[in-house]
């Protein structure tokens, strides 16, 4: 007898409790979210989030206000976000840019977080690196194998404009010099696109390294030439253009990516509302139309596929190691 | 021919969608950027997702309108309370204020407007008219023109130092020196961080402004008695119109000053911030005996005022032509072309001169909207200067402080803007410019960085490449030029001391 009413009362409160946590997920998220861009108003991840905050709006049912922090390249920002509160932050989503988070790696910044300190729901958009020339230079006119053969012959002679160390751009270029024997290149460096593109544009340097997004617009207006993309796959928005592993047999992943992250801790069912919300947000054709007119590509991955990515880039940051050059 | 073509799209303004785009650009420009902290780019930034569902003519037009308004809104606070709201703003809040304090507020406004619209007019139509040819104008800077224009902007110092020169070099070496603070673009290396993941990236230009000028602002009126006001005077003329007399008197400076904007504008990424101290600087080397330069000078403003609107259209030059946008307004603007499917670049002008032209004439009409908003706006903000120093003073620190975390979020920054404040507040006590110091900080890197990417482009032989270069020797003379001349007149002024001073 008592038996019984012991099992009815632990089966009520089951009950009970699975339908207060289904109220949860049913009125989550209860208020605005805030999406926190580790930049300043009007960057590039800025833009980007401006671009998605409506289409996840609509999909979360509430307001999603695009929140600036800016500050020591994205770590002012991240380090808040490594301390979120499940309980207190569970209304916010940060963006991490992937690889400049791995700034921490250099022993110089001191810092302590590590991604592991991030929970990842999972990939906004993706952008891979390439290199350009410009199109009325004759020396380069059969792309790469022009390019390499000039530097074998002139080492450091070639000068290319790139982002500053520890970018993705300058990745990229430190892991070719690593590993492509004779690839030794001047560089001049920038803090943005436009300087890069006025100094190739004005025959400064002879090369830019850069995402495709960024550059497309150039060489369809005939103004550059594209060398080579820095990806396993040849970008969807130039076709022609091979990758630097099909022209050299040696892989080298170079990309600007954005990723979306949570509180750690967070329940589950208001993770997943986030990734949901995230999921179908992506796959809205308007959303999707903006990206493609910047030559941007969404990226969705999620779960082991985003943990591997993400430590396979650690592992390529770790061998340029460009805070021990 | 394309100047006829140009012309041709004029029509296409009188739309409903493109005027209330120009309206709603205008008002949020102007009023955003009034606010000490808060600059155009933000105010650019937070119209993305609205611009978004417009047409593209409406998108841009409602950007580039914004962009002018924010420009001049910058202005109002800069003269009225020596808050600058944009950094474009900065030198006027020297000769602006000190105007306010001699009760001619409103007298400076009507120059102010009257020189940021004209300015933004001339501006306006050598893009609608030119830009085609002066593309390529922005490719003729390299490294070493970029170093060359940083020494040259430099010498400015000398002007904005008010007779101290000595203190004013050393504010000057001094805001270099807070320029170097971050991590280094060449080596990565961390300098002069201690640890701190903001300074990491170095001294942000704006809560230094805001602190130097706006925060040392309110210091200074807490000193002061409290039922004061900063003009003396408790009522406001209400002409907002200049008087033909009036513009007469200041016709040469508004020409230097809006030759100035037009020229430095095209320059991408440095011209905008350069521009307003160079034409200050030209117009206290013109100056004669009598003028109250630092102490309200209606034509040094009437020279910074015209510099900066004067660079507002063909800054945007290089963004339409080649795809280059010359600071963070125009990124946030080609970041709209390309949403719209535009292409930016030459083949703009051929394959969608709908949208170009009539944007462009869309920033010629926000030019003329702004000043009649303007007209509106400034009296009630004039009011400011009627406002006892008890009320206001509190007002300009509390502004100083939201608009500085508003503008990043972090609280680090607005403990940088308060020692900026309190630096400002002593340095104009002890007679240090604080023009020089934040001419410092603007140029330090500009300098620093041309004379390293010259080393390497150079192959560490810069002057033989920079004597390739015509503009580079160019630019070598006029400073030599000022340099001579400044020279000449410190010894002058020094010999002639006793007489001015009686």
């Amino acid at each position: 007898m008592i038996k019984s009413l012991l099992k009815k009362i632990t089966l009520f409160i089951s009950a009970l409790s699975l339908l207060v946590s289904s109220a949860i997920a049913a009125d989550f998220p209860k208020g605005p979210v805030e999406l926190i861009v580790p930049w300043k108003a009007g960057g590039g991840t800025d833009r980007s989030a401006r671009i998605f905050a409506p289409f996840l709006a609509e999909e979360l049912g509430v307001p999603v206000n695009v929140v600036n922090i800016s500050g020591g390249g994205g770590w002012v920002a991240w380090g808040q976000m490594s301390k979120w509160d499940a309980k207190k932050d569970d209304h916010k989503i940060g963006l991490v840019n992937l690889p400049h988070v791995f700034a921490y790696l250099d022993p110089k910044m001191k810092r302590t977080e590590t991604v592991a300190d991030f929970n990842f729901i999972g990939g906004q958009t993706y952008d891979p690196c390439l290199w350009l020339v410009r199109a009325d230079d004759d020396r380069f006119t059969g792309g790469l194998k022009d390019v390499l053969a000039y530097t074998a012959k002139n080492p450091n002679k070639l000068l290319v404009s790139t982002t500053a160390i520890g970018s993705d751009d300058y990745q990229g270029l430190a892991f070719a010099e690593k590993k492509l024997k004779g690839f030794k290149v001047g560089k001049v460096y920038a803090n943005n696109d436009a300087k890069k593109i006025q100094e190739l544009l004005a025959g400064t340097t002879d090369m830019v390294a850069g995402n495709v997004s960024f550059y497309v617009n150039y060489i369809r207006e005939g103004k550059m030439r594209p060398v080579a993309v820095l990806d396993t796959v040849r970008s969807e928005y130039l076709p022609s253009v091979p990758t630097f592993g099909e022209v050299t047999g040696i892989e080298n992943l170079g990309f600007a990516a954005r990723t979306l992250i949570a509180a750690n801790g967070l329940p589950q069912d208001k993770y997943d509302v986030f990734k949901n919300a995230i999921n179908k947000a992506q796959a809205n054709p308007g959303y999707q139309l903006a990206e493609m007119s910047k030559s941007s590509r969404i990226w969705t991955a999620a779960g082991s596929d985003l943990k591997d990515f993400i430590s396979n880039t650690e592992k390529m940051v770790k061998v340029v190691e460009y805070w021990n050059q | 021919m394309y100047i006829f073509e140009a012309l041709s799209y004029f029509d296409n303004l009188f739309s409903l969608g493109v005027l209330f785009c120009l309206l709603m650009g205008v008002t949020i420009g102007l009023v955003i950027g009034a606010i000490p902290g808060l600059s155009p780019p933000m105010a650019i930034a937070l119209l993305i997702p609205v611009s978004f569902n417009f047409p593209p003519t409406e998108a841009l037009i409602l950007m580039v309108s914004c962009y002018a308004a924010g420009m001049y809104g910058g202005s109002f606070s800069a003269i009225l309370i020596r808050a600058p709201g944009t950094s474009a703003s900065a030198a006027s809040a020297i000769e602006g204020f000190e105007l306010t304090k001699k009760g001619k507020a409103i007298q400076a406004i009507r120059i102010s407007t009257f020189a940021s619209v004209l300015g933004g007019l001339i501006s306006g139509l050598v893009l609608l008219l030119l830009a085609p040819p002066l593309a390529e104008v922005a490719l003729l800077f390299g490294p070493a023109e970029y170093f060359l224009m940083a020494i040259l902007g430099l010498t400015a110092i000398a002007s904005i130092s008010f007779g101290h020169i000595f203190k004013g070099l050393i504010a000057g070496f001094f805001g270099i020196f807070l320029s170097t603070v971050g991590i280094d673009l060449y080596s990565g290396i961390p300098r002069f961080t201690f640890g701190s993941a903001t300074l990491s990236s170095g001294i942000d230009i704006m809560p230094a402004i805001v602190g130097l000028f706006a925060f040392a602002q309110g210091l200074e009126l807490s000193m002061s008695k409290a039922q004061e006001t900063i003009g003396g005077n408790s009522k406001l003329s209400w002409n907002i119109w200049p008087k033909f007399e009036e513009i007469k008197k200041v016709k040469n400076s508004l020409f230097r000053g809006w030759g100035c904007g037009l020229v430095l504008g095209i320059i991408p990424a440095a011209g905008g911030s350069i521009a307003q101290w160079i034409a200050y600087a030209w117009e206290i080397q013109k100056g004669k005996v009598g003028d109250q330069f630092g102490k309200g000078e209606i034509k040094g403003l009437a020279a910074t005022e015209g510099s900066n609107n004067g660079c507002t259209g063909t800054s945007l030059i290089p963004m339409f032509t080649l795809g280059i946008p010359g600071g963070i307004s125009a990124a946030v603007i080609l970041g709209a072309l390309v949403i719209h499917g535009l292409q930016p670049g030459f083949g703009l002008f051929k394959n969608n001169p709908q949208v170009v032209y009539t944007v462009i004439w869309g920033f010629l009409a926000a030019n003329i909207l702004m000043g009649l908003l303007a007209a509106v706006m400034a009296r009630g903000m004039a009011h400011l200067t009627i406002m006892p120093k008890g009320l206001l003073a509190p007002l300009i620190i509390i502004f100083s402080i939201v608009g500085t975390y508003v503008n990043t979020n972090n609280i680090a920054d607005i403990w940088i803007m308060m020692s900026f404040g309190v630096l400002g507040y002593l340095m104009n006590k002890y007679k240090f410019s604080t023009g020089a110091a934040l001419l410092g900080l603007i140029l330090g890197p500009i300098a620093e960085n041309g004379l390293r990417d010259l080393m390497v482009v150079s192959r560490g032989d810069p002057l033989l490449y920079i004597f390739q270069r015509p503009l580079s020797i160019a630019l070598i003379l006029l400073t030599c030029i000022i340099v001579f001349y400044s020279a000449r007149q410190f010894k002058w002024e020094q010999k002639n001391k006793k007489i001015i001073n009686r």
